[in-house]
């Protein structure tokens, strides 16, 4: 089944045009997980985000959403 | 490689070379084979690759025409990753027996087969560091860099212009992250005017911004053995 990543940092989007083959819903799940903490690694770093989105659709239905967001309390 | 006399280059050419042609995405030589032969790469790209027990591929070095990317079987004789084509390939095969025999009798080519597995320790040695210190968006101006000046050697390359013939998976698969993380770098590096990648091709926007964003130093490439 084809799935597509769309990412959203902040307000700012990534539109994920190609999409990627999956067999099964825990591999996505697993993709997911990983593409998010890389990409708020590097977000979050740098200071150009404090939340990182990943919504995962199939056919245009949302199949899960990875959300991870920074707080510091100083 | 180092300077190799004309002598040196004539008795090269005598080698017994059998030419076979690859098709994309083919192993060459794979973790645990024990080859009888060395490869030259005429043409195409070719990556080196270990794969984790559950399945997690990691590029360990990408190669391009003139390469020899399994040299060290001559010497390590159980393949400790595998070789594999990315494209069609084009591969020059001598056997390690004629390059034994070559070597001893050829001490300034036996030199620069030993300078080109030091380079491509060097080489290495970036792509550690590239992977567990720069940020995606450096790490991958890094590695279109490194694969622009390699391929500059080898003519491949058209003012700005040239061919990378990998998929975001395989960017990915080369920078320890997944393609998700790819297309979010390469549309941000399109967004900043530094460079655009479609269709297996490098278009760079602006050199200034790239050599910004790359943070490169050729000096790893070794590529004038003279200095």
């Amino acid at each position: 089944m084809l799935y597509h990543f769309h990412i959203a940092e902040d307000g700012r989007f990534v539109e994920d045009d190609e999409g990627q083959e999956f067999l099964d819903q825990n591999q996505v799940r697993n993709e997911a997980i990983e593409a998010c903490i890389s990409i708020a690694k590097d977000a979050f770093t740098k200071g150009s985000a404090r939340r990182v989105e990943i919504d995962v659709r199939s056919e245009s239905i949302s199949v899960l959403k990875v959300v991870i967001s920074l707080t510091i309390e100083e | 490689m180092s300077a190799l006399d004309g002598a040196d280059v004539d008795a090269m050419q005598s080698l017994p070379v059998m030419v076979r042609h690859y098709r994309a995405n083919q192993p060459i030589v794979r973790e645990g084979d024990r080859p009888r032969e060395c490869c030259v790469l005429v043409d195409g790209f070719c990556v080196r690759a270990k794969t984790t027990s559950d399945g997690r591929r990691q590029i360990l070095s990408i190669h391009i025409a003139g390469d020899i990317p399994d040299l060290q079987s001559l010497h390590l004789h159980v393949m400790d990753h595998d070789l594999v084509t990315l494209t069609e390939c084009t591969l020059g095969f001598i056997s390690h027996v004629a390059l034994r025999e070559f070597t001893r009798r050829r001490p300034s080519v036996a030199e620069a087969l030993w300078r080109d597995t030091l380079v491509d320790a060097a080489i290495f040695r970036e792509w550690i560091v590239n992977v567990g210190q720069r940020s995606g968006l450096n790490r991958l101006a890094h590695l279109v860099m490194e694969l622009r000046e390699r391929l500059r050697v080898v003519g491949r390359v058209g003012g700005s212009e040239f061919e990378l013939p990998l998929t975001q998976e395989q960017l990915g698969e080369a920078m320890g992250i997944t393609s998700i993380h790819v297309n979010r770098i390469l549309k941000q590096l399109y967004n900043l005017g530094v460079l655009k990648f479609q269709r297996g091709r490098i278009t760079i926007l602006d050199e200034a911004k790239f050599n910004d964003v790359a943070d490169f130093d050729l000096l790893y490439l070794h590529l004038d053995p003279e200095l």
